[in-house]
């Protein structure tokens, strides 16, 4: 397990590099929320980035196929219009995240048969914005913006 | 997983020992609470106080328990934290469950919703 954050506070980029398995994932989710606590804006932003990237990487450890030295990059930038978050990995053959970039699909008629996933996708759709799949030379590169709350757009 | 069972009260009611349900432990919890759970009860309440996160791993869990459960036995839940209360509001799962905002408004019989 190992989650390497690469630079921290006093800076509006936090990058992580994140061995592909589910303890330094949560490992990662926790500093990046603790670096997002310092800008002191509203916990509804924290808690969408926290929810969004979950998503993503652990649908990356799930279904990536990635061996054991081969890391996720993420990288996360506070911006005027919205938490900026890159994410990329080396995953041979793994496209599902190309279909991000879709309308939330999750009904109400699923909800109510009690599904036990594919929540995880809706997740994603529903709290992040510009979401942008890009098949990189030896992997895939997700981009995605999560909104500000009012609140915080006037503190940055 | 830790789990406790607190049955003192009208209504058995089922706290996590931890700050997250999540994609690295959501099997572990699903197998702890099964264990714990009292036989067949009416009514059984998991208190998520102090669980400040639950991904859509911890969220198919806690629905996984809710159908094994079921119809016996009703899982209700309790005293939810904003990230909690925002992946179960988005995924529409507030309207599936019965969500109490204190652990004793579920024993009392009171609902949030």
């Amino acid at each position: 397990m190992a989650c390497v954050a690469q630079s921290f506070n006093e800076s509006i980029n936090f990058n992580l590099s994140i061995s592909p398995d589910p303890l330094s994932v949560r490992d990662a989710l926790e500093q990046l929320d603790h670096w997002l606590a310092g800008f002191r804006g509203d916990q509804a932003d924290r808690s969408s980035t926290q929810v969004v990237m979950a998503e993503v990487l652990n649908n990356i450890v799930e279904h990536g196929s990635l061996g054991p030295n081969q890391n996720i990059r993420s990288s996360i930038s506070v911006m005027s219009n919205g938490i900026e978050c890159s994410v990329i990995d080396e995953a041979p053959v793994y496209r599902a995240l190309a279909n991000l970039s879709g309308e939330p699909s999750l009904t109400r008629e699923a909800s109510i048969q009690l599904a036990e996933g594919g929540y995880g996708v809706f997740l994603i759709q529903s709290l992040a914005v510009d979401i942008r799949y890009i098949e990189v030379e030896r992997g895939n590169h997700l981009e995605f913006r999560i909104p500000l709350t009012t609140f915080s757009e006037q503190i940055y | 997983m830790n789990l406790s069972l607190d049955e003192n009260g009208a209504i058995p009611v089922i706290s996590v020992g931890a700050t997250r349900i999540d994609a690295a432990c959501a099997i572990q919890f699903k197998d702890a609470f099964q264990k714990t759970v009292p036989k067949e009860p009416e009514r059984v309440i998991l208190d998520l106080d102090g669980v400040e996160f639950v991904d859509s791993s911890g969220l198919g869990a806690i629905v996984g328990l809710m159908k094994i459960l079921a119809p016996e036995t009703r899982l209700e839940l309790s005293t939810m934290g904003e990230t909690v209360n925002k992946v179960f509001a988005l995924t529409r799962m507030d309207q599936v469950f019965t969500i109490h905002e204190r652990v004793v408004d579920g024993v009392c019989g009171a609902k949030l919703q």
